[in-house]
């Protein structure tokens, strides 16, 4: 993996824009990462960020690159599960350059990059949301992604899908905006679990249990149970009545 | 016609350059050099383009580029020149350039030791 950042970094510091495509083509899919490969992998590209810095600030085509680059990454609870502060530093300074023309970036991306830019920008979201708070403002980010073939409503739910298994909380106002950016139906049960308290928990099941009758609700809920996860002063007895009212 | 002009432009690609890229991990100053070897022991030097330095002495990764206008099935070798010989060791396959891909990547060059006692320099990925 050491590979990805380096030949990458080399590409943007030699200016050749135009070859990251036949690189990434020809660079293997990676389905599994450990911990220690991706850590080493972030450390890399924190240490030698100077090398490319003023050039990705400068250059979309470079942001770009470095967004596609993380593409590669195969991201995941177990391997996110102890924290790799380099992970989450680097995603905050790209995210930052992200965050200052999205939409410029936004309609510099071709249709055959999309694939690698959609799957870059969700990891990147993805980190960079576990380790910081955003503000709604930059989260907003977001609804600016034109939803030409359901483009925004797929990475909204393939984000979505991604911060519920990292365990990411968002407030109630962020995950309620993220959900609203999806189309009900392409909700599931799992998506609920971006829910930060009970509270958030109980007004997106309420909201789901009216748009998805025959769904399994039952064992979703026995599971969220049992696994304990809201802040404990959410007591068991607003479980008991939860669980009595819908069924 | 069509596969006429077909196989005249295929032609024109492969009179193109093209560009090998490969990463060595060794210290920079170590006087060994990537070759890649064609048919007939034609030989041609990699050039390092991008060091990214580390801790003093402490071994970094090198990247190498090599323009070739040269086809066919290659070695990768890594050699140093010594005051009357040249010691190299060679990579354990052949490789072959990929049509009309005018810029290759090796991800997985690995250098075999050879009759030499010594392992090969560096670390090569």
């Amino acid at each position: 993996m050491d590979a990805l950042c380096y030949f990458t970094y080399y590409i943007i510091n030699s200016r050749q824009f135009e070859i990251f495509d036949p690189f990434l083509n020809q660079l293997d899919s990676v389905s599994e990462m450990s911990r220690d490969c991706l850590r080493t992998f972030f450390r890399l590209c924190e240490k030698y960020y100077p090398m490319i810095d003023s050039i990705v600030e400068d250059h979309l085509s470079a942001l770009k690159i470095l967004i596609r680059m993380l593409s590669v990454l195969s991201i995941n609870e177990e391997n996110m599960i102890i924290g790799i502060p380099e992970a989450g530093s680097f995603a905050s300074k790209i995210f930052q350059i992200v965050s200052t023309d999205f939409e410029s970036l936004l309609s510099s991306i071709e249709d055959n990059e999309w694939p690698s830019f959609c799957r870059g920008l969700i990891h990147l979201f993805s980190i960079h949301l576990l380790y910081e708070k955003v503000n709604n403002q930059q989260l907003d980010l977001l609804s600016k992604i034109p939803n030409l073939n359901s483009r925004k409503e797929e990475m909204i739910i393939n984000l979505i899908d991604s911060l519920a298994s990292l365990r990411v909380r968002l407030p109630i106002d962020q995950s309620t905006f993220l959900i609203g950016l999806v189309g009900q139906n392409d909700l599931t049960l799992q998506h609920l679990e971006l829910a930060s308290s009970l509270d958030a928990y109980i007004s997106f099941l309420t909201q789901f249990v009216i748009d998805h009758f025959e769904t399994d609700i039952d064992s979703h809920l026995t599971k969220v149970l049992t696994e304990n996860r809201f802040p404990s002063n959410s007591n068991e007895f607003s479980f008991e009545i939860l669980h009595f009212s819908l069924f | 016609m069509l596969s006429e002009s077909y196989v005249e432009i295929h032609q024109h690609q492969h009179q193109s350059s093209i560009s090998l890229y490969t990463l060595r991990y060794a210290n920079s100053n170590d006087n060994w050099t990537i070759q890649a070897i064609f048919r007939d022991h034609v030989k041609y030097d990699f050039s390092e383009r991008l060091i990214f330095t580390g801790v003093q002495k402490e071994p970094c990764a090198i990247l190498y580029e090599l323009k070739l206008n040269e086809y066919g099935m290659y070695r990768i070798r890594i050699s140093q020149k010594r005051t009357k010989v040249s010691y190299h060791y060679d990579e354990n396959k052949v490789r072959q350039l990929i049509d009309n891909q005018s810029h290759q990547f090796l991800f997985d060059v690995h250098f075999e030791p050879n009759t030499f006692v010594f392992s090969p320099p560096g670390r090569n990925e």
